[in-house]
């Protein structure tokens, strides 16, 4: 009975649980692909012009929207991340024409270390996130009209080659998106890290007892969450090539969809990050969409809107007939065992 | 002092220092006393059983032990260091790891992740998934447990063998000390086996283990010796030859302890709450009927996993299935837990954290749930209504609190499975669907518990147990209907109902099957 051939045989039964979230991120990755298809048809055509735009909007929502998984991942929420974008880009454009690679330097490490002030006031002074991160995206906001109260600043010059040109007809930025998600899924499933905020998000009480040092896995995924957000703001700088200290708020929003779209549980533990990815690609394809099809983008709200639910609604759809499965292999193997 | 209380046996097999000690420590929650002057010595290669009543403080013990949580005074010492007792990672770098009774697995993780999850396997700084599943699959093997599959999710696994994964997590870790909070209660018969035969393998290679216990059978099985906890204080370390399980049993209440059971009833009316007809609770199996009837203690009996837990979670509610259910002669539609007790049927769930209690909410509140509408008037909660309730209901279970609106999360476990038995006791129930309600159950409150049953039996009302004891089911049920693959295969009655009866039942039913 307990023959190691056994074990195999078995191992080749499904395990719809398990795979609960990366379906959820195939689900994310199929109304991309559908999205696109439409935006192909409407557009009659897709050069490389398309390409370069949407990617280079997709990324900097999709760094947001990836740093916002880290957190939500452990059922916190992190509502900084706009104003942390936008702290990281006044910084990035008010040292980049004198400093040049020390301004970009300056605002990754500026967004980890606004990440991390989140993750002290979240796990110290025993805040709620929602809370704690709702009044430092103020403090944020504030400092970044310090440093740059209007528009302005500059790149160096070679920042947009990096962030947003294009090597022959590929965009940069799609390659960005490509080595994101990779990365993204080493993290989740091959370092410690990415397994102790997975844990901690399925049960606190169980990462803590398994020895996992749970107050320095929250701070850090705050800061992982800052550094995404600092990168997103540099981004955002090589695009408009100036800093401007409001560029960040229209993220927040939109990254949440898309951690939402992408399949990330809003309690914690089920999720990926490379499904929040793909949500963001999805968002940007919606207003693409909508802009070659002549529909005012002021219908893009709504749009996004019905996305989000019915991103939702075929996840739980997805998660229930999973759990059927499961509970129909769990059953057929109860019925090896007692015969 | 609480070093008097210490028992001056000489520790078995010692040459020198023990391997664990605690003295003297003490925790208050709110206004109760947890841990009171606990003392403990336990020697090398020792198994050892701490007994005592639900809120005697074994569970708050291992936890301090565990570093889940900071005692007010006292230390332990292993191997006689003094142990950093502030992170449950510096008692598991001492050696200490403990199973324990609230499962600690995370749900959305894998088997593997789950048993590696404290020391993940690196290869060339990334986590090794083969090695992790390799390491799974050679714990998982070592208590034969063949049938999980490393890479299924927890969350998909029944009670009983997300505990064995428990256990076998517990042992990838070698540890000096092993403490088992409770781990054989959701288990079976053929699964406490191997747990034992994995204890007395690893005493021989000089583990020291804790075990905690209700079942006191284990305890003079297994255990070389024992020490007895009574509110929070140490009676006294025993060794197993030395007392029996009597006596064990008055040290542990203070008193005398007479019949665990209540006296069966001689004569039933047969008159029905319930008619079950035509269920079905899943697509494979013919059709099938049952009759509860008023004034009995109905027994679900065979082996683990056998459906009686899907049946009685189909009656209330909350569960697939499907069939025709009669109340007083007309026909009743039961699709949610609010119908069922709509219909006077209640049920004790088996897993008080998740289904049974609000745990971050005032005891009061929590009895009072189930039954709001009766308590409020247009909407509005009768303050006075709700406070009468919780104080009788607090004096009747002699549930220990310190105040009424402390936090159930503050009571200890078996505490808060009486305070999940008022709450649901207040609807007045027809019947009373138990699933595995005594888990975790210490001695004293199981006999009161048993009583009550019988009481409400006597009332008029219909109980059906369900029960991984087969002890429990024999000593108090009036039937038992011996389940195989969630249809009840056999019905035993009256002088029938022996423990020897329903254990061949159990397996007759499974020979018949495979003939």
């Amino acid at each position: 009975m307990s023959s190691p051939r056994a074990r195999r045989a078995k191992r080749a039964l499904p395990r719809p649980i398990a795979r609960l979230a990366w379906q959820r991120a195939y689900t994310s990755a199929a109304l991309m692909l559908a999205l696109f298809i439409v935006y192909v048809f409407l557009n009659h055509g897709f050069g490389w012009i398309e390409a370069l735009g949407i990617s280079n909007s997709a990324l900097p929502l999709a760094l947001a929207a990836a740093g916002e998984t880290f957190v939500m991942l452990t059922n916190g929420i992190d509502l900084s991340i706009g104003s942390v974008i936008s702290l990281s880009n006044v910084v990035c454009a008010a040292l980049g024409a004198d400093h040049g690679a020390l301004g970009i330097i300056a605002a990754l490490a500026i967004g980890a270390a606004a990440g991390l002030v989140n993750g002290l006031v979240v796990s110290y002074m025993r805040i709620a996130p929602l809370i704690a991160t709702l009044a430092t995206s103020s403090i944020y906001m504030g400092i970044a009209l310090i440093v740059l109260s209007a528009p302005g600043g500059a790149v160096p010059p070679w920042l947009p080659n990096w962030t947003v040109g294009s090597i022959g007809t590929i965009p940069v930025a799609a390659i960005w998106l490509l080595v994101s998600v990779l990365l993204a899924w080493i993290v989740l499933r091959r370092t410690r890290f990415g397994i102790n905020l997975q844990a901690l998000g399925g049960s606190e009480s169980a990462a803590r007892s398994a020895g996992i040092k749970v107050t320095r896995t929250r701070i850090g995924v705050y800061v992982a969450s800052g550094f995404c957000c600092g990168l997103a703001g540099v981004i955002l700088a090589g695009l408009t090539q100036s800093g401007e200290p409001t560029i960040g708020t229209v993220y927040l929003l939109n990254a949440i969809a898309a951690v939402v779209v992408g399949g990330t549980s809003l309690s914690g533990g089920v999720g990926t990050i490379a499904g929040s990815i793909f949500g963001a690609i999805v968002l940007t394809l919606v207003s693409s969409v909508l802009l070659v099809s002549g529909i005012s983008t002021n219908y893009q709200y709504i749009v996004t809107g019905l996305i989000v639910i019915g991103a939702l609604l075929a996840h739980s759809l997805h998660g229930r007939l999973g759990l059927r499965a499961a509970r129909r292999a769990q059953q057929a193997q109860t019925g090896v065992a007692a015969s | 002092m609480s070093a008097e209380q210490r028992s001056d046996e000489i520790l078995k097999g010692q040459d020198g220092v023990p391997r664990l000690q605690a003295r003297g420590i003490r925790k208050q929650y709110g206004g109760v006393h947890a841990l009171d002057g606990a003392d403990i010595e336990i020697g090398r290669a020792e198994v050892h059983a701490i007994l005592g009543e639900n809120g005697a403080g074994k569970s708050t013990l291992v936890k301090v032990i565990a570093g889940v949580v900071r005692p007010d005074e006292g230390e332990v010492l292993v191997d006689g260091e003094p142990l950093d007792l502030s992170s449950p990672s510096a008692s598991r770098s001492a050696g200490i790891t403990v199973v324990y009774q609230e499962l600690s697995l995370v749900p959305q993780l894998s088997v593997a992740h789950n048993l590696v999850l404290a020391d993940l396997p690196r290869r060339r700084g990334l986590l090794s998934l083969d090695r992790a599943e390799e390491i799974a699959e050679r714990a998982l093997d070592k208590l034969g447990l063949t049938h999980i599959d490393p890479r299924a999710a927890v969350s998909g696994l029944p009670l009983d063998q997300r505990q064995m994964v428990e256990i076998a997590k517990a042992t990838i870790a070698e540890s000096r000390i092993l403490i088992l909070d409770e781990a054989t209660s959701s288990l079976a018969n053929a699964e406490v086996e191997r747990l034992f035969e994995l204890v007395r393998d690893l005493r021989e290679q000089g583990t020291t283990v804790v075990m905690i216990t209700h079942r006191m059978s284990e305890v003079w099985t297994l255990a070389d010796s024992m020490t007895i906890f009574r509110d929070g204080r140490t009676v006294g370390r025993y060794d197993v030859g030395a007392i029996d399980q009597r006596e064990a049993v008055s040290l542990m209440a203070g008193r005398d302890i007479s019949a665990a059971f209540p006296a069966k009833r001689s004569r039933r009316t047969g008159e029905a709450v319930l008619e079950l007809r035509d269920v079905r609770l899943n697509r494979r199996q013919e059709p099938w009927g049952l009759t509860l009837q008023r004034g009995e203690i109905l027994g679900l009996g065979g082996l683990q996993g056998q459906g009686q837990r899907h049946f009685l979670h189909w009656l209330y509610g909350a569960g697939s299935g499907q069939g025709t259910i009669v109340r007083n002669g007309a026909r009743v539609r039961i699709r949610r837990p609010a119908d069922a007790i709509r219909n006077g049927i209640v049920m004790i769930p088996e897993d008080r954290a998740i289904e049974g209690l609000h745990l971050n909410l005032p005891i009061r509140w929590n009895l009072a749930m189930a039954t709001l509408r009766r308590w409020s008037r247009l909407g509005v909660i009768r303050f006075s209504a709700e406070r009468q309730l919780a104080d009788r209901r607090i004096a009747q279970f002699s549930i220990k609190v310190g105040a009424p609106f402390q936090p159930v999360s503050a009571l200890s476990g078996g505490t808060q499975q009486k305070v999940v038995i008022g709450k649901f006791m207040e609807a007045e129930p027809e019947v009373v669907l138990f699933v595995d309600s005594t888990r975790g159950i210490d001695v004293q409150t199981k006999t009161e518990f048993y009583a009550m049953l019988r009481e409400f039996a006597d009332d008029g009302a219909a109980c059906v147990v369900y029960s991984s004891d087969t002890e429990e089911l024999v000593g108090l049920c009036d039937r038992i209907a011996v389940f195989h693959d969630g249809v009840p295969a056999a019905m035993l009655e009256g002088e029938e109902i022996t423990q020897d009866a329903v254990v061949a039942a159990s397996f007759a039913v499974l020979g018949s099957e495979a003939a």
